[in-house]
């Protein structure tokens, strides 16, 4: 096998000819999607470094999940204030063409009749655009109709932000994993354990005699979260583990709650009445798969973007000048969105500073002696990379725009007069691959005879 | 790494101490002290000839103490920078004033055992703070008789064992009899989640790290009995669930318990765990594997006094949620595991953030105003004229055992020695490392080569690192063609029984590879 390997590899090495390098300037502007924490930060970070900044937001204001935070506040305003940076809401990405350094988008923004289309010229994209709550309306096996009983920790950290007298309940199970870990979504969420956890202890300062009972799989607060979570063992909190095939059982009855599990200490089925049920429930990406198709991006099983490398290129796309951020690539704490905004804009500022890129040579080439301009490459090239000129003669003839062109080979497959090669792969060099390969076949043959 | 040692306008200082540090953002002042390594950097080629000299042992740290090195040595092959090092404590000319044998023995006269410690002021306009981490201390790993019995292993120690760089060339032996270990059990949170120690945080990744070497044992040995014994599974990054998933479908077990104590128990181990159902059991074992927590580094405390920035209460760098990367003092960032606990993914996302506009963002333009200010732009010789003559290279790689377990690479070497247009080929342990890319720009010029092939990895991560030294050799990068006998070859035939020719397995006893 290795030596069928190698030996092809010779065969096509006698073949391989220099290409040559081309570099293609960059269009000093980037795109952000996304005005939430995340998309923001990167696009203050782009600006701070002196480039302007287009900032899509599909929502009529900035600032996503965290619109109460001050520091998202601090941020709204920065970014208002900032010349380098423009801000188009109510805003979605219809159309990208292009390549690194010289993308042009086409933006819808505004709502109804005060709808219009704008073009942007752009050399990078970072993609922010985030994730939203997940409301599974099965958790664990259990159909559950959301209320002011039955709520969500997000809804209940509103709760206890706010006024009210008897916002933290005297009784109340928080259900963890709900809709997460292969019950709806296959996924952890991350944050919902130290959310829970946190919610648990302001209920408990509100609160001091309410009973908190926690049902849980793992409880995953992470780093420095390990204090909280001890702190509300401390105060009085109960977690109590379950397992997947002995589930908690939930249900209302007559505006009863009623939440039974089993207690691996009492080693005993046990059943409780809550004031309340609050479900830690994880979070599902914003629309990825149009976005994804746009901008050709691949998305994990999970719909998140997929990175280039998970360890080493952790921030960019496997498109060139594409790069993600914040819950778009996976559920993370707000820390994590917020280093992880720097580091997009810090990977995405590299091309905008140096000015330029530099184009892979492995391109689409036409001999334009034997092309007869039929146009059927130029239909065909899922990049607009192919364009028809005129030669002396006046006749038509394609030619490949070398930036735009991704080396799919699309073309020189179809090319009826073999008119096009692929740099680095041209029919020569295949072919004296393909006959090496079989050279084995016949030095068996001659053994065996 | 590789990459790193590549660039013009990176200039790596190892062996190097911060000795203060004054100033404010844009214009800091650095004094530094570089230790000698009494090798001259520029001349040694890493040929390895001095260590095979050398006649002192000493413990290779780098190991995990795990075997022996010599004083003279460099600490794995693809090292950065590629240049050997003595190690003051254990050289026999620095502390007896004796022996210097290595001095005639290197070709390219590189040993200097006048080099003195130098001291340097650096000017600077920001500074990361990247020390990583420190070690759980032997005091917390006693408490599981760490240090008592040599089959109680720190999960370092393990990942070494595994490793084909390390002591057993990648079989895992205990290392009490070097038989290969038939139960092996890991015990999570140690010196993590632990007030006992005064580390009451988890440290994130060892949850993730020993699913990862329990399926890489597993794959060693297919018939080893792994327990993971665990309070709860910390698998929260992005598709770690699905890790744990294929391990459990691979066999691993998981136990929800907290280990008692390990005790030594005739040639075995007797681990004592009490379960959540008020049980207490006891199971045997050849090898335990102390999952350990990740410490805050040896010198935080130090960097911080010099540098004035705060730390917090577990003596790791003090940042805010929504500053992530800044240390209380301005124009000095945090990137890494002195961040808090945190995998690799997070770490180099970190570093990006940190390195560029992190730096940027809350300095207000500090980057923008400076930007450019000496840098070195790469350049390359002028590519040489292609004759007629196809004169290919052939460089077949071991990937350690990663490929050399599996096809016989001397083997392909010599194969491809016989083809047409082949003039020259070889076969090299690490091909991707800093040293085997200059002996590949030698090797290009010595024969002239015109044509490059690696046989070795994926071309996906290292196909830009060959053809940069392609260009830096005067070669067009596209006269390059890589092939991916790892993944298409050594991997996909890695369990086909016979198929090893020398062995990573356990079970039987296998020559060490060459």
């Amino acid at each position: 096998m290795n030596r069928d390997l190698v030996r092809m590899a010779v065969a096509k090495a006698r073949h391989i000819q220099p290409l040559p390098e081309q570099t293609v300037p960059v269009n000093k502007t980037g795109l952000v999607i996304g005005g939430g924490i995340g998309g923001m930060t990167a696009a203050l970070n782009l600006a701070d470094q002196g480039f302007n900044c287009h900032l899509v937001e599909k929502q009529e204001e900035l600032g996503g999940n965290f619109k109460k935070f001050a520091h998202t506040r601090k941020l709204i305003d920065q970014v208002k204030k900032n010349k380098l940076v423009t801000v188009y809401t109510n805003a979605e990405l219809n159309q990208t063409n292009g390549f690194v350094g010289n993308f042009s988008s086409v933006v819808t923004t505004g709502k109804g009749a005060k709808a219009k289309e704008i073009t942007l010229d752009h050399g990078i994209i970072i993609i922010a655009t985030g994730a939203r709550e997940h409301r599974p309306e099965t958790v664990l096996g259990n159909p559950i109709k959301y209320s002011k009983k039955i709520v969500t920790q997000s809804e209940l950290a509103e709760q206890l932000d706010g006024k009210g007298k008897n916002r933290a309940p005297d009784s109340i199970v928080m259900i963890q994993c709900a809709g997460s870990r292969g019950d709806d979504l296959n996924y952890c969420s991350k944050t919902c354990c130290t959310t829970a956890v946190k919610n648990a202890l302001k209920v408990k300062e509100v609160n001091p005699d309410s009973q908190v009972v926690v049902l849980y799989r793992d409880i995953r607060t992470y780093g420095y979260a390990e204090d909280l979570y001890q702190e509300a063992r401390q105060k009085g909190v109960l977690f109590i583990p379950y397992e997947m095939d002995n589930r908690p059982v939930i249900s209302e009855k007559g505006g009863k709650l009623s939440v039974s599990f089993f207690d691996p200490i009492l080693q005993d089925d046990v059943s409780m009445n809550p004031n309340m049920v609050a479900m830690s429930v994880g979070m599902v990406p914003e629309e990825t798969d149009t976005l994804s198709k746009l901008l050709k991006v691949p998305v994990t099983a999970d719909r998140f973007f997929l990175e280039a490398h998970v360890k080493l290129r952790p921030v960019e796309l496997p498109v060139d000048g594409v790069y993600v951020c914040g819950l778009a690539h996976s559920p993370k704490p707000v820390n994590e969105v917020i280093a992880q905004a720097q580091a997009a804009s810090a990977k995405a500022a590299m091309p905008l500073v140096k000015g330029y890129v530099t184009v892979d040579p492995i391109v689409s080439n036409v001999d334009k002696d034997i092309c007869i301009g039929c146009r059927l490459c130029t239909s065909l090239c899922p990049y607009q990379a192919i364009q028809m000129v005129k030669d002396e003669n006046n006749r038509p003839k394609a030619e490949t725009i070398v930036a735009s062109c991704k080396a799919c080979g699309i073309c020189a497959s179809h090319c009826p007069t073999f008119a096009i090669s692929m740099g680095g792969f041209t029919n020569e060099q295949l072919n004296s691959q393909i006959a090496a390969f079989g050279r084995k076949v016949t030095e068996k043959e001659t053994e065996a005879a | 790494m590789v990459e790193a040692g590549r660039s013009p306008n990176i200039e790596i200082l190892t062996n190097t101490d911060l000795l203060s540090l004054q100033g404010k953002p844009g214009n800091f002042k650095a004094d530094i002290v570089q230790r000698p390594r009494y090798i001259n950097a520029d001349d040694c080629t890493a040929c390895g000839l001095c260590t095979t000299y050398c006649p002192r042992h000493q413990v290779d740290d780098y190991n995990e103490g795990l075997n022996l090195t010599r004083p003279i040595h460099i600490d794995y092959p693809q090292a950065v920078p590629a240049t050997y090092y003595i190690d003051p404590r254990s050289c026999l000319h620095l502390t007896h004033e004796t022996c210097q044998i290595c001095v005639p023995v290197c070709q390219s006269k590189a040993i200097d055992f006048s080099q003195k410690p130098e001291e340097r002021t650096l000017e600077i306009g920001a500074v990361i703070m990247s020390p990583g981490f420190g070690r759980i201390s032997e005091e917390t790993l006693a408490k599981y008789s760490f240090g008592k019995h040599p089959d109680v292993v720190t999960s370092i120690e393990f990942e070494r064992l595994l490793n084909p760089s390390g002591p057993f060339t990648g079989e895992v032996r205990c290392l009490s009899d070097n038989r290969h270990p038939h139960k092996i059990a890991f015990i999570q949170c140690v010196g993590s989640r632990d007030i006992g120690c005064d580390n009451g945080y988890c440290s994130s990744v060892c949850c993730m790290y020993a699913i990862k070497e329990a399926m890489v044992a597993k794959e060693h040995d297919p018939e080893a009995e792994i327990t993971i014994y665990y309070m709860d599974i910390r698998t929260q990054g992005k598709e770690f669930d699905a890790a744990q998933k294929r391990a459990q479908d691979k066999g691993i077990k998981f136990v929800r318990a907290k280990v008692a104590d390990v005790m030594p128990w005739g040639d075995h181990l007797r681990l004592t765990y009490s379960t959540l159902d008020g049980k207490h059991s006891f199971d045997p074992y050849d090898m335990v594997v102390l999952s350990v927590g990740l410490e805050s580094p040896p010198d935080a405390q130090k960097l911080a006094d010099l540098a004035g920035f705060k730390l917090n209460k577990y003596n790791f760098c003090d940042t805010d949620t929504f500053a992530p990367l800044a240390t209380s003092k301005e124009g000095i960032y945090v990137a890494g595991a002195f961040n808090g606990p945190m995998d690799i993914p997070e770490s180099v996302t970190q570093s990006s953030g940190a390195a560029g506009s992190g730096a940027a963002g809350i300095a207000s333009g500090l980057i923008k105003k400076q930007r450019g200010k000496g840098i070195v732009h790469k350049s390359y010789p002028a590519e040489k004229e292609l004759g007629d003559e196809v004169r290919i290279g052939v460089f077949v790689c071991h990937c350690g055992i990663n490929i050399g377990s599996v096809v016989d690479v001397p083997g392909v070497s010599d194969y491809a020695g016989d083809m047409e247009g082949v003039v020259y080929y070889t076969e090299s342990l690490y091909s991707c490392s800093q040293d085997a890319q200059e002996v590949l720009k030698e090797k290009i010029k010595e024969h002239d080569l015109n044509r490059v092939v690696i046989a070795a990895c994926s071309p996906r991560t290292h196909e830009p690192l060959f053809q940069e030294t392609l260009k830096d050799a005067g070669l067009n990068r596209s006269l390059f063609e890589m092939v991916n006998i790892r993944d298409q070859c050594s991997w996909v035939h890695a369990n086909e029984p016979g198929s090893r020719p020398h062995g990573c397995g356990q079970g039987k006893a296998h020559p060490a590879p060459a």
